[in-house]
């Protein structure tokens, strides 16, 4: 209650100013009289009453600020004056103004752009119910076709397989299988359809697949395991959001519709929310995905789904609540000997039983996905964090410097506010404010930089694809990055010129002569600025040769010499 | 002979104040006066102390102030303790009092 009555207390002080001057004037007035007239009653003359009276109180300006300054709103009143103030001194010097929100936009821009990278390939969560619980066997990392070698030999596995362990999971919550590899298919509208077919990514997937990953569907039902019991006999498909949205034109009523994938005509019965990709993230994601069970009708190919027929399929798993993959390991591990062992045929030696009892199926958590893209860009882009990074520090250096000359340059300015009784801390407080309203402003400019440098990276990462599960839009992960970015930088660079205002002398700068700038702390104010400048110098020539030799590399690479003639030279693929 | 009334500390004044108070509604002078009369010149108070500190608790809500027609007829901005100054008077006191016990016995010892 008392914290209301505070706050409307503050809050009438500050709009009604003029009144709260009047009622102190009239009680300090009050208070001399009372005083003055004790005093005539005691025996003094009427005037020497009235000085002692004033005497005793001291100067009224100072009692009513001290009066003032017991609530809080004279403190929020001297920050909005020290913003504006800030405001005004930065106005004040536009060039300078311009070049450092430039070069903080720089700074700050290229950090977020790069962080925005990584937050898409190494942080991003699944948009899937609790993906902390999914776990891939294995990294699952190569995709194609198997044979010869025991199962779970690069993490690959065959339907039977697949199918007894989704039949019983074991201490897993579920499992779920998916074609080790994105298939490219062509897709026509309509049951007969005349007219060239386009190509899209396509995904088998087993059916329990949907159900594990949990995603919300946004119109109709993911692949269910009653469209994936039999070979061949249900061609259903769940279209992603983009292809929906590009080439069905958002059709409200898709559900039943039948589009033709290769030839077979398909029902479509879902579509996935929108940023849905799956759990195996490439650069090019898929847009339609099919049962496991219709993969030689719609790949055109033999069939990979006999008892002990090839090995095409990775899995997963969720994990039950509470369990960890820990625990689980042995049992998955437990399943895949029993099988090996089950499918030797004949005398098994003790030598094979012994390496078959070493097999084992690291679990991994899956909960960003698997993506060969991490596996390819994690290094590169932790390098480029670090680059930009140093680039933000050059940057930091170089505004340090500018603002501790201008620091220097309003020494008479500082002296004189000391001078005349301001505390070091608002002073301090006011430069910091200028640092930090410099970088707030890097900072939004920075922003937008990042998102036409987060798009360009982008298409460069994604080799000229259409469309790219990537995407350079700022998530509030990013903004949060930028935000605490731009804090930290104008703290940093403020740091400079505010202690060095906080050791200041008021007496030296405001003697008559002192027009010059004088390096009021002796030769140790000079070492900070020129230690700053070698700083900057160093790095500078250290990211300047190192991108020289990058590039020199790139320009190489582009010009290598085959041994055969590389102009007028097309690749061009038919079918699978 | 008068302290200089910056000796004594911020929180013994407010307590002084509500104990002024508890007895009856008082405006500064009044309040100042007092507590130089009740302490026998050992404690005077001065604007530039008595103000502010007023200023503190009304907006701690300890008392609350009215503007009503002083002794000589003249407005004056009267002070009234409040449900809640009350209770911190208590609490101040209690605490004085366990203070001022224990500088006695080490004194003593």
């Amino acid at each position: 209650m008392e914290i209301f009555k505070n706050i409307s207390a503050g809050l009438r002080a500050l709009f009604g100013r003029t009144r709260v001057e009047r009622e102190m004037d009239e009680e300090l007035r009050g208070f001399m009289d009372a005083s003055s007239e004790a005093k005539q009653r005691a025996g003094m003359a009427p005037e020497a009453a009235a000085r002692a009276a004033r005497i005793e109180m001291g100067s009224t300006n100072a009692v009513k600020h001290h009066i003032r300054s017991t609530g809080w709103e004279t403190s929020a009143e001297n920050l909005w004056l020290d913003l504006r103030y800030s405001l005004r001194m930065l106005f004040k010097s536009p060039g300078f103004t311009l070049v450092a929100i430039l070069s903080l936009a720089l700074g700050i821009g290229a950090n977020t752009a790069i962080f925005t990278l990584v937050d898409n390939v190494i942080m991003q969560q699944l948009p899937v119910r609790q993906p902390g619980q999914l776990v891939s066997f294995g990294k699952s990392l190569s995709g194609g076709v198997l044979g010869g070698v025991d199962i779970s030999e690069f993490d690959m596995y065959g339907l039977d397989f697949a199918n007894q362990l989704e039949k019983n999971p074991g201490p897993f919550a579920s499992v779920f299988s998916y074609d080790s590899r994105f298939r490219r298919v062509g897709v026509q509208l309509g049951e007969h359809p005349t007219g060239p077919a386009t190509q899209i990514q396509s995904h088998l997937v087993s059916g329990s697949y949907f159900n594990t990953l949990g995603a919300p569907m946004f119109l109709g039902r993911g692949i269910q395991p009653y469209d994936a019991f039999a070979p061949g006999r249900t061609p259903v498909v769940v279209v992603s959001y983009h292809y929906w949205r590009n080439s069905l034109e958002a059709d409200a009523h898709v559900l039943g519709k039948i589009v033709t994938i290769n030839g077979v005509p398909c029902t479509i019965v879902g579509v996935t929310p929108p940023r849905f990709y799956g759990i195996l993230l490439a650069t090019e994601p898929p847009d339609i995905w099919a049962p496991v069970t219709m993969q030689a009708e719609l790949m055109r190919e033999p069939s990979f789904l006999a008892a002990a027929g090839p090995y095409w399929l990775h899995m997963g798993a969720r994990l039950a609540p509470g369990h960890t993959l820990e625990q689980d390991q042995g049992w998955l591990d437990g399943q895949i000997r029993a099988y090996v062992l089950a499918h030797e045929g004949g005398q098994v030696s003790a030598d094979r039983r012994a390496e078959v009892a070493r097999i084992t199926e690291p679990l991994v958590s899956a909960g960003s996905g698997v993506s060969g893209m991490r596996q390819g860009f994690e290094s590169p882009l932790l390098i480029l964090m670090c680059v930009v990074v140093l680039v933000l520090l050059v940057a930091c250096a170089n505004l340090a410097n500018f603002l501790l000359a201008r620091a220097i340059a309003r020494q008479r300015e500082i002296s004189t506010r000391l001078a005349l009784g301001s505390t070091r801390l608002r002073i301090v407080r006011q430069i910091l404010m200028e640092a930090l309203l410099l970088s707030a402003a890097g900072g939004l400019c920075g922003v937008a930089l990042a998102w036409v440098a987060a798009r360009a990276l982008i298409q460069f990462v994604a080799g000229g694809a259409p469309f790219t599960s990537l995407t350079a839009t700022p998530d509030m992960r990013v903004l949060a990055f930028t935000f605490g970015v731009s804090l930290l930088t104008g703290l940093l660079f403020g740091l400079a010129p505010a202690l060095r205002v906080a050791r200041t002398n008021a007496t030296p700068a405001l003697n008559a002569n002192a027009r010059t700038a004088v390096a009021a702390g002796g030769s140790g104010a000079r070492v900070l600025p020129r230690a700053l400048v070698i700083a900057q110098v160093a790095v500078s020539v250290v990211l300047l040769a190192a991108a020289g030799l990058f590039l020199r590399s790139l320009a190489n690479i582009e010009k290598q010499d085959f041994g055969f003639n590389r102009t007028n030279l097309l690749v061009v693929s038919f079918g699978e | 002979m008068g302290q200089k009334p910056g000796d004594m500390v911020q929180g013994t004044l407010e307590m002084l104040i509500l104990k002024t108070l508890a007895l009856e509604p008082m405006h500064g002078y009044g309040m100042a006066l007092r507590i130089e009369q009740v302490s026998q010149g050992v404690f005077r108070v001065n604007p530039g102390s008595l103000l502010p500190a007023l200023a503190r608790m009304e907006r701690a809500g300890h008392v609350k102030s009215e503007w009503r027609l002083s002794e000589n007829n003249r407005r004056a901005k009267f002070y009234l303790l409040t449900a809640a100054g009350r209770k911190a008077l208590r609490q101040e006191a209690a605490s004085w009092d366990r203070q001022a016990a224990a500088i006695a016995r080490i004194m003593e010892a």
